[in-house]
């Protein structure tokens, strides 16, 4: 949605028009579930975070003069919803709920396909658990690279820190991965 | 031309657009002569793919149907509050002015706390009056009028207190 368009959106969710709501719900909810999926682990949690997180943009959405994207300004209130929920709640965070081995140990080995498309779903399904094995920030900051193509400036305004530590925590989140997968794939060449 | 080898950092650079003019031609230039680059360079393209692909981030159908009701019901309980304050607040001025009404004399001086109020509320014995003057035409007897005002005071207190609570609990 181009900037002028989100303008006008904006101004007709403030005059009540529920339409407009529902747009705008619709373009962005692929955006707040990026945040809220990747930071929290229960599923049945998430949802209600998720609306969560379009009620205070509702309730919030007359303080907003576009100082920054919409998008911008709705991954931060998601951010920070996750980071008070989880504080709230006590819950663990993901990394400290799954264990390395477990989450391998859910998957099919590589060798009970031979179909190249099976291995390369698995691969992927190994990346996501590998993601998933990230630090909180790590992880959020590479979907909101990768999956919302984010700039290294706007992913510092939602979480709250210099541009230059997004991109060396984005740097060491993605060597980290390589160097995880090499490993594992070593791993199963040896067994 | 590179004395060693590709490391993460500059593939990663060159991945996520950051190298251009020398520096990009430098490197494309030396992946173009190193194989073992070139096999690291294809990994990290595979896992940038694996990176953008959407996994399981999947919304309920009705999503946005909940979260637009949701919205809805929010704004009509505030509409609902702010209507409840205003009649709670218009209660208690019809209350203090009747009270007013009975108890203290227009124009006449009282000593002590009283003619503090008084000159507190030295607006409330005339409108007091103008009020008196309606009734008395209307022909309502002011001690029926405090009445209805307490009893409509003491359901405003049970329905917030008691019924609203159960019912948010239930629902």
């Amino acid at each position: 949605m181009s900037e002028e368009k989100t303008k006008i959106a904006v101004s007709k969710i403030l005059r009540g028009d529920a339409g407009a709501f529902k747009e705008f719900v619709d373009n962005y909810k692929r955006l707040v579930a990026h945040i809220v999926f990747r930071m929290v682990k229960s599923s049945a949690d998430r949802d209600d975070l998720c609306q969560e997180v379009f009620i205070k943009a509702y309730e919030n959405l007359a303080n907003f003069h576009f100082q920054s994207k919409v998008s911008t300004w709705l991954a931060k209130i998601a951010y920070n919803a996750c980071l008070n929920y989880v504080e709230k709640k006590r819950i663990p965070l993901y990394e400290d709920s799954v264990s390395h081995d477990d989450a391998f140990g859910e998957l099919p080995s590589i060798s009970s396909s031979p179909i190249d498309v099976f291995e390369q779903d698995e691969a992927t399904n190994r990346l996501m658990l590998e993601i998933g094995l990230l630090p909180v920030a790590y992880r959020t900051i590479v979907t909101l690279f990768h999956l919302d193509e984010l700039s290294y400036g706007e992913i510092g305004n939602v979480m709250d820190m210099p541009a230059g530590t997004v991109k060396s925590y984005l740097f060491r989140a993605r060597t980290m991965l390589r160097e995880r997968m090499m490993q594992k794939y070593q791993k199963e060449e040896l067994c | 031309m590179l004395a060693d080898h590709l490391n993460d950092e500059m593939i990663q650079d060159y991945l996520d657009g950051n190298l251009a003019g020398n520096s990009r031609a430098v490197f494309e230039q030396h992946a173009q002569e190193c194989s073992e680059c070139r096999e690291a360079i294809s990994m990290y393209r595979e896992m940038y793919a694996g990176l953008e692909i959407e996994s399981d981030f999947v919304l309920p159908k009705n999503f946005t149907r909940q979260v637009v009701r949701l919205t809805h019901k929010k704004q009509m309980g505030s509409i609902q509050f702010g209507l409840q304050q205003l009649f709670f607040a218009l209660a208690f001025l019809i209350v203090g002015i009747n009270i007013t009404l009975y108890y203290i004399e227009p124009g006449q001086a009282t000593t002590g706390v009283k003619d503090s109020i008084a000159s507190a509320f030295q607006f409330l014995p005339a409108l007091a009056g103008i009020l008196g003057s309606l009734f008395q035409q209307a022909q309502i007897p002011g001690f029926y009028f405090i009445a209805i005002i307490t009893i409509l005071l003491v359901l405003f207190v049970i329905d917030k207190l008691v019924l609203q609570p159960r019912f948010r609990h239930a629902s």
